[in-house]
């Protein structure tokens, strides 16, 4: 499962290449900090492989994956490509070719970045922030990059309608979405993000989020599965004061997925909540990895993964919650539960706590294994056959973390990608 | 009366360990038995082999439940011919509503015995009705099985899934241990409730307590898996006052 030493010559090499002969297409200024990401980018590739945050994702075969592609042929065309399935009364915004576009009129707080990349454009924060990030997929998605999404409510600003993001690659296509959320102070927002990927797709998402004292936010993404694809997302969530965060992540499965979210609590009495739901299948893989920086006094978090993993599928989990000396009364809870439904499924998971400060209430716990042979017991003796009751212990076991999702118009519309899932 | 249980020379192993050593025992319908004996004696391991828990093997010996022989059937088959095994540990599964359970429950019998799936009016009426007769309020209904629940919430449900699921042949594990006199009584009320002609029962104690207010007809003394005493309620009197050493080491 671990990453295999690869060519690093040849892909930098092919890196390099890359933005040189697309380098005509864009400003000066963004071909130099493209230099400046493939740069970090070089120096740090070989280190951040072997960290316990990259060290079980199969981020190889995507980089392989990565220079195979021809990136002049990707398409331009929406090729009749749409979901569906949409959620009522939402705001639709389609992320295609490397472009986001919309069919309706954007509300005043939604902005697309494309044809605004200047250096006195407020988009410029972004490339920045990504270079300084250090993280391999952040670099790569700083480098190939054309378009930002980003979402700015005011002050006071409460915004009813949802916010519904979808990806939709082409065949072979390597996109690099990027989403910047702004939350002004007592703001509130709920945002879903979709996935649909396509065959030999790369998507390598960065979301990049900053919540203002006294604002809320509910963020949801949903990983459809699919054969020969990959998907990175990379979440990076600062919170101010008397904030309040619910993260939901459901990854149905690619060649290769893996998730990387930093939340930092930066704010007295700022809370966080980030849920996981996994379920690779077939010879898949799903890898996810969370860090917590309890940046404040009186901040709380709670992590909450869990893995459905089958066939000859493979899953991670290393999560870590960072509390500082001088940081007091903060509260960490952190659990990862993983089922295992096959011999040949294989699960990873590293829960870990660094604190420093006794004035602080912390948990965390993992357990993985295959489905509780006196629970099968128990369901039978009332009746229930054994493939009901197998399928009843994998739906309860979904289902309790599914019945953290906040909304009942988002927890109905998860729970159908995922009975649709589990029915194939 | 018509037989409901037959166990002819038991004698079950669990791993390699025999636990139930030449047992013998009737159960006819309109019957209510109790097993009592010391802990470690196998009382609950003939009551996890009667429901067919895949740990407790048979290696010698046969029960018969109406005409057929158990080991020919699977757990599900035994639930849906009538058997109900009330669990000394009730199962929690977090995530899995009560109410979608028992009416999971009923159906799989319902569809076993070629009967039509209950509509959701009429299992919504009767499940009112029998919750209320266990003391269980309509909101642990939506809960997770057993999610949460105290030891005496645990165990009316166990009677409440009876009630529902209406067995030939109950078999309650210790449904008593741990209640407290106004749950016990709760509890004793239902088990009544299930009585009649054509059902039985077979009631696995430590304590007279619960006898007093379900009146066995007959109570069998384990011992080392298999029964050295049967009586009547006044046995089971007699060992509240004298425990069990009278009858192992006469």
């Amino acid at each position: 499962m671990a990453n295999q030493p690869i060519n690093q010559s040849d892909h930098i090499d092919g890196l390099h290449a890359f933005i040189e002969n697309d380098s005509h297409n864009h400003p000066e200024w963004i071909n130099h900090r493209r230099e400046s990401a493939f740069n970090h980018y070089k120096d740090i590739f070989d280190e951040q492989l072997r960290t316990p945050t990259w060290r079980n994702t199969k981020l190889n075969s995507m980089i392989d994956v990565f220079f195979e592609k021809d990136f002049s042929k990707q398409k331009t065309t929406l090729d009749n490509f749409k979901p569906d399935t949409y959620l009522d009364n939402s705001v639709r915004i389609y992320f295609h070719s490397g472009l986001f576009f919309t069919d309706e009129d954007l509300p005043t707080y939604i902005k697309f970045l494309q044809g605004q990349y200047s250096e006195e454009c407020p988009s410029l924060f972004m490339l920045e922030n990504y270079s300084e990030r250090q993280s391999i997929p952040c670099l790569l998605n700083n480098i190939i990059s054309k378009d930002a999404l980003l979402i700015e409510t005011a002050e006071n600003q409460h915004v009813e309608r949802l916010i519904h993001i979808i990806h939709m690659p082409h065949q072979n296509a390597n996109i690099a979405p990027r989403l910047k959320i702004d939350l002004s102070k007592n703001s509130s927002i709920k945002i879903i993000e979709e996935h649909l990927q396509s065959i030999g797709s790369i998507i390598n998402n960065c979301v990049d989020i900053k919540c203002e004292e006294n604002s809320s936010l509910q963020y949801y993404q949903v990983s459809h599965a699919q054969n020969d694809s990959h998907q990175i997302n990379n979440l990076n969530l600062e919170q101010m004061a008397d904030t309040d965060v619910n993260i939901f992540n459901l990854d149905l499965g690619a060649d290769s997925a893996s998730s990387l979210n930093h939340l930092k609590l930066n704010g007295e009495n700022s809370n966080v909540s980030c849920s996981t739901l996994f379920m690779p299948s077939n010879d898949r893989s799903s890898h996810h990895n969370v860090i917590i920086d309890h940046l404040s006094n009186k901040s709380s978090s709670s992590v909450n993964y869990r893995g459905v993993i089958n066939d000859h599928a493979a899953g991670s989990f290393f999560g870590k919650v960072r509390v500082e000396k001088e940081r007091e009364k903060t509260s960490a809870f952190m659990q990862n539960k993983n089922l295992l439904l096959s011999n040949d499924s294989r699960i990873s998971t590293v829960p870990v706590l660094e604190i420093y400060n006794d004035d602080t209430e912390c948990s965390h716990s993992a357990t993985s294994g295959s489905l509780d042979k006196e629970k099968l017991f128990y369901l039978k003796t009332r009746g229930i056959n054994e493939f009901d009751a197998k399928d009843f212990l994998i739906k309860s076991f979904i289902d309790e973390l599914i019945a953290q999702i906040k909304s009942r118009q988002l927890r109905e519309y998860v729970n159908k990608f995922i009975l649709d899932y589990r029915g194939n | 009366m018509t037989q409901i249980l037959l166990i002819k020379d038991l004698y079950v192993d669990v791993g390699n360990t025999s636990i139930v050593n030449g047992l013998n025992l009737e159960i006819k319908s309109g019957e209510t038995h109790a097993i009592m004996g010391p802990n470690g004696s196998g009382k609950s391991t003939l009551a996890k082999t009667i429901a067919g828990h895949p740990d407790y093997k048979i290696r010698s010996g046969a029960i018969t439940y109406m005409d057929q022989n158990l080991n020919d059937l699977s757990i599900e088959e035994r639930s849906n011919l009538g058997i109900f095994l009330g669990f000394q540990y009730p199962i929690e599964i977090p995530g899995l509503s009560n109410t979608a359970f028992l009416k999971a429950a009923i159906n799989a019998k319902r569809k076993y015995n070629d009967l039509d799936e209950l509509s959701a009016s009429d299992f919504l009426i009767d499940l009112k009705e029998k919750s209320r007769m266990v003391d269980i309020e309509q909101s642990f209904l939506s809960r997770g099985v057993n999610e949460g629940f105290s030891g005496g919430e645990k165990k009316r449900n166990e009677i409440l899934q009876m009630l529902m699921l209406e067995p030939v042949l109950s078999i309650l594990d210790e449904t008593d241990s741990g209640l407290d006199i106004d749950s016990m009584k709760v509890v004793a009320s239902g088990v009544n409730a299930f009585r009649n002609d054509d059902t039985a029962s077979l009631i696995i104690t430590h304590y007279e307590r619960l006898l007093n207010y379900i009146t066995p007809d007959y109570v069998h003394v384990f011992h080392n898996g298999a029964i050295i005493k049967t009586g009547d309620i006044q046995l089971a009197k007699d060992l509240e006052e004298r425990g069990y050493e009278w009858l192992i080491n006469p």
